[in-house]
């Protein structure tokens, strides 16, 4: 049965919270970051783990950001429990069906199998900064300026990598995918319209499921343009106030976000709870709102401060 | 077009993050009696401080820094030749890096880059360097400021590591210590006992230029 996530939150008479949870669950279940991203089975506990423990809305994978790279060649980094990231770039582009890729559709399987009646969210990179992570940002950005013929056909190269993968993970039963697009926080305008965007809608038009764009960093600028990609809704941290963002963007269109997982992770529990208050209290009456996290949470940031941010949320009404 | 004009064409090129015409004025202006240190101190320098006055203002994102510093340091290979070993007079010496643990050194390279177009002398040890690397660079090198970067929350607590690690080695009242990246807060800086945080990276260049200057 196909979640839309405005229908499903419809009734909820206080803010839906889904925040950008998974690797602080690795060292309470003693899951390594690699054994977990290369497991299904691990993964799927993980992310079951972490529904039932913390209490969130959705059910959802880890996010990781290397997996497209991996896919066209390049090494990655793995530490105990955090998010693994590039260790050497490529110069050429190289598919390999990875076995991490496998696992990662295997998981959101699993996670569909588990609940019928609860949405089920996976991420999947954005192409911008997939072609980044792959061949090097500073070498994409470079190219982009000297050789934009060169540098559009790797994103386009690089774009049906992330199509194929999302649709994949479609088919595999997600409900909903999150297109991580930080990178593109470092574009202007100009050039998030000629080197981000297209490449964004082409994802998003070939997906039949709602695709929510995560656009952490400095991205006000780019705010009007990313709803013209075809997502549904938009993840954003605390450089833009969610008050501020629903001023920019069209009725209706979902805003997650954005409490600094920074502060989740140094904060005491007290004034965690204050801000979470200061962050929803604008927004009451939103039903397009889904309080979240602006980013990854660390994984050593305590359960205590991550259900203080869970309940808190859950003990503010929104209409 | 006369010496100084071609200065000011190469300082406009840097600042339209023209590749193609930052090339063909630093020739002329070599052939028409610009030694390297001006085009240096003057075009590279002027052009990096416009470009990061367009960032403060947001007409500019960090892709035109990368450009910027990229140009920067193409018109600094042609000149290479030209210098004949001769140093260039810099203002201080900075060592730079990304903390143990954090492989991201976009920032770090951004902020190399303009410290160099500002005349620092920069020793960039690299990203995930652990805190005795940072020591040794500083028992070495000894340079005036520690400029320290890290992406992510985990990976910020080795910022404490260097200072301590500096303050083991009685090297801490030697040096100033800025930090920045996109986890770190200028709450953190100050709980740490950095002398500075960097919000972004034309500001951390701007604190490093006035703890040198004074201006």
């Amino acid at each position: 049965m196909q979640i839309t996530l405005r229908e499903h939150f419809k009734s909820f008479e206080r803010f839906p919270v889904i925040p950008i949870l998974g690797y602080p669950a690795l060292p309470a279940l003693k899951i390594t970051t690699q054994e977990c991203l290369y497991n299904s089975e691990k993964h799927f506990n993980v992310a079951k783990y972490i529904f039932q423990e913390y209490e969130i809305d959705s059910l959802l994978t880890l996010l990781d950001l290397t997996v497209e790279a991996e896919m066209l060649g390049a090494q990655v980094n793995y530490t105990l429990y955090d998010a693994p990231q590039v260790k050497r770039h490529v110069n050429e582009l190289k598919y390999v069906e990875t076995e991490k890729k496998k696992e990662y559709i295997k998981t959101v399987k699993k996670l569909k199998e588990f609940s019928e009646d609860v949405p089920v969210g996976a991420y999947t990179t954005g192409p911008f900064t997939a072609a980044g992570q792959t061949i090097g940002i500073e070498k994409l950005v470079k190219l982009s300026y000297m050789e934009p013929e060169n540098a559009k056909t790797i994103l386009e190269e690089v774009t049906e990598t992330v199509k194929d993968y999302a649709r994949e993970i479609e088919d595999a039963g997600a409900d909903y995918i999150i297109i991580a697009e930080p990178t593109s926080s470092l574009l202007s305008l100009e050039h998030f319209r000629k080197y981000s965007k297209p490449n964004l809608k082409s994802v998003i038009m070939a997906l039949k499921k709602e695709a929510i764009l995560h656009v952490c960093g400095k991205s006000k600028h780019l705010l009007e343009e990313v709803q013209e990609t075809g997502a549904a809704g938009v993840s954003i941290d605390q450089n833009i106030p969610l008050y501020e963002a629903s001023k920019v963007l069209k009725k209706g269109f979902l805003i997650f976000g954005n409490y600094s997982p920074v502060n989740l992770a140094t904060e005491k529990p007290n004034v965690i709870k204050e801000n979470v208050e200061i962050m929803l209290n604008p927004v009451k009456g939103m039903e397009n709102i889904i309080a979240s996290t602006g980013c990854d949470i660390p994984a050593k940031t305590s359960p205590e401060n991550i259900k203080t941010f869970i309940n808190t949320v859950k003990n503010i009404k929104r209409k | 077009m006369s010496k100084d004009e071609l200065l000011n064409a190469i300082r406009d090129s840097i600042v339209n993050l023209d590749f193609d015409k930052s090339k063909e004025y630093t020739l002329k202006a070599l052939k028409a009696g610009a030694t390297p240190q001006e085009i240096i101190l003057k075009s590279i320098a002027e052009g990096m401080e416009i470009v990061g006055k367009k960032f403060e203002a947001s007409e500019y994102f960090l892709s035109e820094l990368i450009v910027a510093g990229e140009i920067g340091k193409e018109i600094t290979k042609i000149l290479e030749p030209y210098l004949k070993g001769e140093e260039i007079k810099k203002i201080g010496k900075v060592v730079i890096g990304t903390v143990r643990g954090d492989l991201h050194d976009i920032g770090k390279n951004i902020v190399a880059m303009m410290l160099e177009a500002a005349e620092f002398k920069v020793i960039d040890l690299g990203a995930d360097v652990p805190p005795e690397k940072f020591v040794e660079a500083v028992k070495r090198e000894k340079p005036d400021i520690v400029g320290m970067s890290a992406l992510l929350t985990v990976t910020m607590v080795e910022m404490k590591n260097v200072i301590d690690a500096l303050k083991e080695a009685g090297l801490r009242d030697k040096v100033k210590v800025i930090i920045g990246g996109a986890a770190v807060t200028e709450d953190y800086a100050k709980s740490i006992g950095a002398d500075g945080y960097g919000a972004n990276a034309v500001e951390g260049v701007r604190i490093c230029k006035q703890w040198i200057t004074g201006k």
